[in-house]
């Protein structure tokens, strides 16, 4: 399932070593959120300047990261979850064989249990996001007239808009790492959990 | 893994299976719909926070009757067993008639999924990851579109988005387990 044996010279043999690349990952895609929502939260006029180039970058960088840990396609860690590879990747220029990328694959029994326990698993923690993030953003979509609910409450009142100022700024990062969450959860639970290659073998 | 009879509907036959998921996704969408007519943010002034409240819970809970991380719905709970019934507790219970019935009940819906009954969830759940995916693109275009021509239906449309994500994340495994397994599904019997 993995198809990456080294990123950087580094081999990915070992367990350990895949685990210190997911929580790179993550941990550079938590930093890229956080500069994303102090950019939109501070509204620094060097960063104001820079808004342009660094919005290319950021998104680049996140178009980068949708394809880093793989899955979707034929160039990440792990192999691509409908079993296509290069040979098939080429032949999709050819839309005549397009039946054929579907019919062959090159995942074995193993491959498609792993691949589709992952997405359960995935699937199971996501349900629990979702929960826990889609609950209080529909309550902030809810109760955004703070006027109306807090009039006579001073000092909640301007508690609220504290939280409504966070959360304008921080909206579009989080719904980034959210997607981020969703579209990599089942690549980064396989390259956590899959054995040592020696041990696996 | 799919029950034979929910709400006194059968669900022998595929058709009838295709035909529980078409209503159930119809009621969802009226749900939806109804959904989309409330102001955001919401003028709590005018009264309107219970109906939205009431709509929102039951929007919310109709995917619990699918079943599948949830007991009593249409397709086996998936996690198997919560809580463990001793045998002599199990034999006590069984010796009244009345009650036999509904301990076998219980001990069906709460028996673990076997291996054949994971491998057609890890199946659904796959496709339905994938399928919630490209969803989400027809979603962010037509979200950014209402952005462009009307700022006060984007409170709204992303409200009424965020409500289907929550739905469909709980929902769609069950809908395309129940859409695709053929008629001779083993079935595990009646609702509680």
């Amino acid at each position: 399932m993995i198809s990456k044996r080294t990123f950087l010279g580094i081999s990915l043999a070992r367990r350990s070593t895949r685990r210190w690349l997911v929580a790179g990952f993550w941990t550079f895609a938590l930093l890229l959120a956080a500069l994303a929502f102090l950019m939109r939260y501070f509204h620094l006029p060097w960063l104001q300047l820079q808004w342009f180039w660094l919005s290319c970058g950021l998104a680049v960088l996140s178009g980068w990261m949708f394809r880093f840990l793989g899955g979707t396609g034929i160039d990440g860690v792990v192999g691509d979850f409908t079993g296509r590879t290069e040979t098939h990747a080429a032949r999709f220029v050819d839309l005549l064989q397009w039946k054929d990328k579907f019919e062959t694959s090159s995942l074995d029994e193993r491959d498609k249990r792993l691949r589709n326990a992952a997405h359960y698993d995935a699937y199971r923690i996501l349900r629990q996001v979702i929960r826990i993030v889609v609950i209080p953003v529909m309550l902030l979509l809810i109760m955004r007239p703070t006027e109306l609910l807090f009039s006579n409450k001073p000092k909640l009142a301007s508690f609220m808009h504290g939280i409504f100022q966070i959360w304008d700024a921080g909206n579009l990062p989080l719904f980034l790492l959210f997607l981020l969450l969703f579209w990599t959860l089942p690549q980064t639970l396989i390259l956590w959990f899959e054995p040592d290659v020696e041990e696996a073998q | 893994m799919i029950r034979t009879r929910i709400f006194g509907i059968s669900l022998e036959t595929r058709r009838a299976r295709r035909l529980f998921v078409a209503g159930f996704w119809l009621a969802e969408a009226v749900m939806l719909a109804v959904l989309f007519q409330f102001p955001m943010p919401l003028e709590i002034a005018h009264g309107k926070l219970l109906p939205l409240v009431i709509v929102l819970a039951v929007a919310s809970n109709l995917p619990l009757y699918l079943g599948g991380f949830s007991t009593g719905g249409a397709v086996k709970y998936y996690e198997g067993r919560r809580f463990q019934l001793k045998p002599e507790t199990v034999a006590r219970l069984s010796a009244k008639p009345k009650h036999a019935r509904l301990v076998n009940r219980l001990l069906t819906e709460m028996r673990p999924v076997d291996e054949r009954e994971a491998q057609l969830r890890d199946w659904a759940y796959h496709r339905a990851h994938r399928l919630l995916f490209w969803m989400l693109y027809p979603g962010a275009v037509v979200y950014l579109a209402v952005a462009a021509i009307s700022l006060s239906l984007v409170a709204r449309l992303g409200f009424v988005l965020l409500e289907f994500f929550l739905i469909a994340s709980m929902s769609l495994p069950q809908s395309l387990l129940l859409w695709t397994l053929p008629e001779d599904e083993p079935q595990i019997g009646e609702s509680l």
